[in-house]
């Protein structure tokens, strides 16, 4: 199917895209920072596990051994045992499919090529740092890990073949990131594997054994809009939105339009845009002319956000707030809107993996620097991040469970973690029970670059609202 | 009223967008005679230049536009004509848009080795910053350049084409290139003219709009898309018309966005390029009937007998059965993706091989398959394929009606319109595939045996073409492919001999459309789900190609197509150090049927008759592998200026 999806046109891919980039879940819960237990977070994620604080508790990410951090986090737990050197008695050899006494194997199915070369390596391109870190680490038990990456070709029937084919090679999969990610959901689920990957589909996203770093869930998040409503409360009233019109990115824009209307939002103009749509200026005018003070974009790929901006700033209207969910925070952005793109809002559940975290998140610093060791020059994307912790979760996982590698007990163990942010590189949430991460950040285009914006320097708003499962 | 001026205002500047798109295609059809799917990518392929010259190499502007515009483009919209176009004098319809959308596909690939889709890359508006307020709405000095460009061309190209010695030469080549040469006309140097006038106008409005719209590879080459309506509106001969036409478009559009609902305006705005595209069809006058002529071109290949389709279906599902056995898992679906391609091609054959009709909606009538497959009877019955092949060859029947008027390119382009429809209509209803966009398809028990395992469904597949094969060789040596040959090659002459021709082409479009919403129910079951990207209106172009290339008139071509196309993952993942491969073999694909429009198989007989007549030479047998017919080409769509 390439010369088919290459014909077919990468706008497709870039909507469906940002569709997946705006499924970032957003909600509320407990106040970040200080460490302690928050019933409403807690009962949001599925857990009485303490919310993990802010970076400066929160984090105790990797160099050399795991250290302590918060009790209860979903991050690395405090050991002092040597869990990366063979032990004593062996480590039990060949204990499940693609595990042997000096190998694990992992999988990873991801798009890279198509109508878009490289659509989604960042997601190969993060596992391939987690598992070059963890390496680096001397691996777990004696073992060194593989990762076996595919490419689907944007095909699903590729997927369908490539991920079949990995089941029977690979202990569990890692970080992988395709449109078709349910083209073997069956499979997967019968075949018990940890697959830490965030899945894009529902039915790869509803089988026990998957572990999205983030899941997605209907309804919509409360937390960014009563954060809005407060900063902007008469803008509140006259709401215009404009989202990709295909059925996930049409799905999720009204799954958040409930939960904006449930705290008082009055939406006076919204519609769907097709793939070759390019001007924007009769939306812009009827915005204008209908009095719409907040304007809100949801699951619009990089170059329709720049384009509406401009087509905003060529009419010289400025609306109270201009907010992009979280696809928003792409530098592309920035790079084609110029200084249209001022003052633009992004709400999102993920830290600033681009680097501009990385001074107070040294998760982020960690990743990037792991990421141009495998891959030089390359530029971390959602997709990179979403790898790079699964693989966290994994290995701190596969340390839990012990040398006797086996399918369940790392299911059984990644369950046990319970809440997980990796250090303040996402939000928390709970892959375990798949409940949507309740908190977020704001940003604020300042001076052409992305800054925190109301938000702590390191951590995250959680309470303003839960999720909205609407 | 003021809002109703502002939104006016804004439809002109979006409709002189279509108009200059759809301007330089009307350009090049009435000039050469051919509708070139490639003119949005010549227009990106320049504007990703002129960005490299005056953005990366920090030339001047007018000295870049004079590059690009008088010298690059031009030189190569000759090279084009050159090296394909003036072969394809005479060809059919079928040959002239596949080879264009290999051109399309091959350009898309060099601008992708040459500039990373994956970098942001703008174009600044000429005489940016400044704009003039109109109305309540500013414009930009860009969008008044655009508007003034596209007036000027739509004026001199019109005075061009019709008031100067060598415009009246462009158009009297493409209606008889023999007497216009009679007449003291070069055809060749006229025809590069013509290409090369067209490629510069495709710069033109690629550089104008790439400003607006963003250098984004694909969508400044699908851009031209929504120019098709404006370019129906002028008939592909009447630059004033499809000025107007681009302009109407425009101002629906912008007016829709300011005056609608929302709820209606989310259905009626992706609709209404589809929608105008088909009126504008249905409101052409009645095409007149193509009158045939003998031309010196390739002979159709022999027709095997049923002796010989009968042996070689049945030693084809004896292969089969051996290949099931043998391939792994992985092996065993491509293998399988190849011959249900295989069987929507077949379905090509018979309808655009034998018929001559071009559909560019085949997958349209996949999907209808694939989803009656999935949806009805369970999910995965014998009732479902058979739900699939009615519901899709009604369908098809449906695409159809506007064959009682349409002919040639009109009727290719209503199908491209129905495809565009049913993908915003019914594919992307979330009743279709759900909100996720996904319809899981399962494998059919038939008659209390299981098809659901891997290698059974394969021989089931297999089995499947084979029967189709079969049938439709039948079909091609009976009463019903004869008429078929007939309608394809004279329609004047079938309608004299009081052939309903109407009946005839509802029947093959509904038999074709059938057979491939056969090919979707397999197709779902192959993959086990499927979804509303499966099934885009520009893969059935690409699907159109590639049978093309392989060989349109013959079941052998199918199956090597298909094969062909379920192969080429593997191929490219073979190479992974050419990355656009499959560009390169797309460009490479449309060279080949340039200089064989019957597709490379169709040598294959031949070779095989020649070595069997050295190897034995008192065989008697036909002499070539050939039918003994002449084939009869069909006159070119560009008409004589008496229409006009």
């Amino acid at each position: 199917m390439v010369l088919t999806t290459t014909a077919c046109g990468a706008r497709l891919t870039d909507q469906q895209l940002t569709a997946v980039r705006s499924g970032n879940s957003t909600g509320s819960g407990a106040a970040a920072g200080d460490g302690s237990t928050d019933t409403t977070l807690a009962d949001a994620l599925g857990t009485d596990a303490t919310v993990p604080g802010s970076s400066g508790t929160g984090s105790g990410a990797g160099a050399g051994n795991t250290t302590a951090t918060t009790s209860g986090s979903g991050n690395v737990k405090g050991t002092t045992t040597n869990v990366h050197a063979m032990p004593a008695g062996g480590n039990g050899g060949a204990t499940d499919v693609g595990v042997s006494a000096t190998t694990v194997t992992l999988g990873n199915v991801s798009t890279l090529t198509g109508p878009v070369p490289g659509l989604f390596a960042g997601a190969t391109v993060g596992a391939q740092a987690a598992v070059a870190y963890e390496n680096s680490l001397g691996g777990l038990f004696g073992r060194k890990f593989k990762l076996d990456a595919r490419d689907d070709q944007f095909d699903t029937g590729q997927n369908r073949s490539q991920t079949i084919d990995l089941i029977g090679k690979a202990l569990g999969f890692l970080g992988s990131f395709s449109l078709y990610d349910e083209a073997a959901a069956d499979q997967i689920k019968q075949a018990n594997l940890p697959d830490v990957s965030h899945a894009l589909g529902e039915a790869r996203l509803n089988i026990p054994n998957n572990f999205s770093i983030q899941a997605s869930a209907k309804g919509g998040p409360l937390g960014p809009f009563n954060y809005l409503k407060q900063k902007y409360p008469d803008a509140i009233k006259a709401v215009g939105s404009i989202y990709s019109d295909i059925p996930s990115a049409v799905a999720l824009h009204q799954g958040y339009k409930r939960a904006a209307v449930s705290v008082g939002y009055q939406y006076k103009y919204e519609r769907g845009i097709g793939a070759t749509e390019t001007d924007f200026t009769s939306d812009v005018v009827r915005m204008r002319d209908l009095g719409v003070k907040l304007i809100y974009l949801t699951s619009v790929d990089d170059k329709t956000a720049a384009r509406f901006a401009k087509a905003m700033k060529s009419q010289g209207f400025k609306p109270t707030a201009f907010v992009v969910n979280g696809s928003g925070y792409d530098a592309d952005v920035l790079a084609l809107a110029g200084d249209a793109a001022e003052g633009m809002l992004v709400t999102s559940s993920s830290s600033m993996y681009g680097g501009e975290d990385a001074g107070v998140i040294p998760e982020v610093a960690l990743m990037d620097k792991w990421v141009n060791n495998v891959k030089p020059g390359f530029k971390s994307d959602i997709f990179t991040a979403y790898a790079w912790a699964g693989g966290r979760l994994l290995f701190q996982a596969m340390e839990n469970v012990g040398p006797k590698l086996t399918r369940p007990a790392v299911n059984e163990a990644i369950r046990k973690i319970g809440v997980f942010d990796d250090f303040g590189l996402f939000a928390p949430s709970n892959p375990g029970t798949k409940a949507p991460a309740p908190c977020f950040i704001v940003l604020k285009v300042v001076g052409g670059k992305f800054t925190r914006f109301d938000s702590p320097p390191a951590a995250f708003r959680c309470a303003d609202g839960p999720w909205f499962f609407g | 009223m003021t809002a109703f001026l502002a939104y006016t205002v804004i439809g002109i500047a979006t409709g002189c967008i279509y108009a200059l798109t759809a301007s330089g295609l009307v350009v090049t059809y009435t000039t050469s005679g051919i509708f070139n799917f490639a003119h949005g990518a010549i227009g990106m392929l320049m504007a990703f230049t002129y960005w490299q010259l005056t953005v990366q190499n920090g030339w001047p502007q007018w000295l870049a536009l004079i590059a690009v515009l008088l010298v690059i483009a031009p030189a190569l919209g000759a090279l084009i004509q050159r090296t394909l176009m003036r072969r394809l004098y005479g060809a059919s319809i079928s040959t002239t848009l596949v080879i264009t959308l290999g051109l399309l596909l091959a350009f898309i690939g060099v601008a992708t080795v040459f500039w990373d889709p994956g970098e942001p890359r703008s174009l600044p508006e000429f005489f940016a910053g400044n704009r003039v307020k109109v109305f309540s709405i500013f414009v930009s000095y860009h969008q008044i350049t655009m508007i003034t460009v596209a007036v000027l061309v739509a004026v001199l190209l019109r005075l061009f084409l019709f008031r100067t010695r060598i415009g009246t030469a462009m158009r009297a080549v493409v209606d008889d290139p023999e007497l216009a040469s009679l007449n003291g006309a070069a055809p060749d140097r006229v025809a590069m003219v013509s290409w090369a006038l067209g490629a510069a106008l495709a710069g033109l409005a690629g550089i104008l709009l790439a400003p607006l719209v963003s250098l984004d590879i694909i969508l400044l080459t699908l851009l031209v898309i929504n120019g098709y309506a404006a370019a129906m509106v002028g008939r592909l001969k009447s630059l004033p018309l499809t000025f107007a036409g681009g302009l109407a478009l425009g101002l629906a559009e912008a007016h829709a966005i300011g005056n609608l609902p929302p709820n209606i305006l989310n259905i009626a705005k992706p609709a209404l390029p589809i929608f105008f595209l088909y009126a504008v069809l249905l409101a052409l006058p009645q095409a007149r009937l193509r009158v045939g002529r003998v031309v010196n071109t390739h002979r159709a290949p022999r027709v095997a007998s049923l002796r010989e389709s009968l042996v070689a279906g049945a030693g084809f599902v004896a292969v089969a059965a051996i290949l099931a056995s043998v391939l792994s898992p992985g092996d065993l679906f491509t293998a399988g993706q190849g011959i249900v391609f295989a069987l929507i091609m077949l379905s090509l054959v018979l309808l655009t091989g034998y018929a001559g009709q071009v559909s560019l909606a085949q997958m349209t009538f996949v999907g209808v398959g694939a989803f009656a497959m999935g949806k009805f009877f369970g999910g995965g019955s014998f009732l479902g394929i058979i739900a699939a092949t009615v519901l899709a060859g009604i369908a098809g029947a449906i695409a159809a009606l506007p064959a009682i008027r349409l002919q040639g390119l009109y009727l290719a382009l209503s199908t491209l319109a129905f495809a565009q429809g049913m993908s915003q209509v019914f594919f992307k209803n979330t009743n279709v595939f759900g909100f996720g966009g996904r319809l899981e398809v399962k494998r059919p028990d038939i008659l209390g045996v299981s098809f659901r395992g891997d290698r059974a469904f394969f021989v089931l597949l297999c089995v499947t073409f084979a029967l189709c094969g079969i049938g439709v060789l039948a079909l091609r040596r009976g009463p019903f492919g004869r008429r078929l040959i007939a309608m394809r090659e004279s329609p004047a002459a079938c309608a004299t001999l009081g052939l309903n021709l109407t009946m005839t082409k509802l029947a093959v479009f509904s038999l074709s459309s059938a057979m491939a919403g056969l090919a979707g129910a397999f197709y779902g079951g192959l993959r086990g789900q499927v979804g509303l990207n499966d099934f885009e209106m520009l893969q059935s172009l690409v699907l159109l190609l590639l049978v093309s290339v392989a060989g349109i008139n013959t079941v052998t071509g199918a199956l090597m197509g298909g094969l062909t196309f379920g192969l080429f993952p593997k191929i490219q993942r073979s190479l992974p150090g050419i990355p656009s491969l499959s560009f390169l073999g797309a460009g490479l694909g449309a060279v080949a049927l340039g200089r064989n429009p019957n597709g490379w198989t169709s040598d294959v007989g031949p070779r095989i008759a020649r070595l069997r007549k050295m190897l034995r030479p008192g065989d008697s047998g036909t002499q070539d592998g050939r039918e003994p017919e002449p084939n009869v080409a069909p006159a070119p769509e560009a008409v004589s200026s008496a229409q006009r």
